[in-house]
């Protein structure tokens, strides 16, 4: 992928520093175009990394020949490349196998370019090709980075937040939209759903026992967030939280690990849950090992009592 | 019937998530915005 400015106003230093957070993207490297003849192809490597050359105790050359109508292998364009810049810099010497500085040049179909070693990128998956999910996005830390986390992994988000005003501030919704918008430098463009959530928290208030606030509360949530994730056409649900426990228990019993990312997917009607069990105490959760399972092992984990998938 | 079942038998489960999902505001986030 080529990022090329338009014209000499255009910020590479921010092109360049956004290209580093774009997820997919496992290198990338600063080079200068030129034409595809060796002696521009020599110039260009004196002209844009003679500094660097010069300053290293040695050096080699290493090519790539895309197009194969250039009339040299990529070896010959190596030892051509590699004795003139030896001749021009006659303080450092060529060390092909430890070398303290390595100049790419890479002849591509429209033009050459040469460059000095890539610096990794973001890494990860490209967003959008593992599907959509809807993420819990509360004001905390731990939603972005669930979020993050997913979103590497090549999945679109579609945020969700539950508003209570006025019981959380109008500048608790705007520290979840800002914490979007930070994501979104490295996720990409997403929607932030807000949801009304103040009615369901005074319904809940007035109708359940005080002990079940936190539990019914947040089952509310994953119904709403189930609902919404079917409309949106999301594949998985994504929550810091394992989405069957209250904020406290959560806390509370599994303190080691209420950090990991935890996915439900939907399927048909209900949500299958998908954890682990221990196999020597059945009922508890172990900490999470995957963050996705195959749906296949998924079933091996249902939470007892929940449908299958396909069953009503 | 579980206790946490019990304990939300008396709210109207289905018309609180249809009004809240019907009531939701999407806000757009852009990139590099």
């Amino acid at each position: 992928m080529y990022v090329e400015p338009e014209n000499d106003d255009c910020d590479l230093d921010g092109a360049w520093e956004a290209c580093g957070r774009v997820f997919g993207i496992t290198s990338r490297s600063r080079s200068r175009g030129c034409d595809k003849t060796i002696d521009a192809i020599f110039a260009a490597c004196r002209d844009y990394l003679g500094d660097e050359i010069e300053l290293a105790h040695s050096f080699k050359v290493e090519s790539k020949r895309a197009d194969k109508k250039f009339p040299m292998t990529s070896i010959q364009i190596s030892q051509e490349i590699g004795g003139r810049l030896a001749e021009e810099y006659p303080g450092t010497a060529v060390d092909v196998h430890n070398p303290g500085y390595t100049v790419y040049v890479e002849v591509r179909e429209e033009h050459a370019f040469v460059h000095g070693p890539a610096e990794p990128g973001a890494g990860g998956l490209p967003t959008g090709v593992g599907g959509k999910t809807a993420l819990l996005l509360s004001g905390g830390i731990d939603s972005p980075v669930a979020g993050y986390m997913i979103g590497k992994r090549g999945v679109e988000l579609e945020c969700i937040h539950f508003f209570s005003y006025p019981y959380t501030s109008q500048r608790a919704k705007e520290k979840v939209l800002d914490l979007a918008r930070i994501m979104a430098r490295y996720c990409g463009r997403m929607t932030v759903h807000v949801v009304p959530f103040t009615k369901i928290q005074e319904a809940i208030r007035d109708h359940c026992p005080e002990e079940y606030f936190t539990l019914v509360m947040r089952r509310m949530m994953m119904r709403i967030s189930e609902e919404l994730a079917r409309k949106l056409g999301c594949m998985s649900i994504t929550t810091r939280r394992k989405p069957w426990t209250g904020g406290v228990s959560d806390n509370a019993g599994h303190n080691g690990h209420q950090r990991r990312v935890c996915v439900a997917r939907c399927s048909g009607l209900s949500s299958v849950w998908i954890r682990k069990r221990s196999s020597r105490s059945p009922g508890e959760s172990v900490p999470w090992r995957r963050l996705f399972y195959p749906m296949r092992t998924a079933a091996r984990y249902l939470r007892p009592g929940t449908p299958r998938p396909g069953q009503p | 019937m579980t206790e946490i079942e019990k304990a939300e038998r008396m709210l109207d489960i289905e018309t609180l998530v249809a009004e809240a999902v019907e009531g939701t505001e999407p806000v757009r986030i852009y990139a590099g915005r």
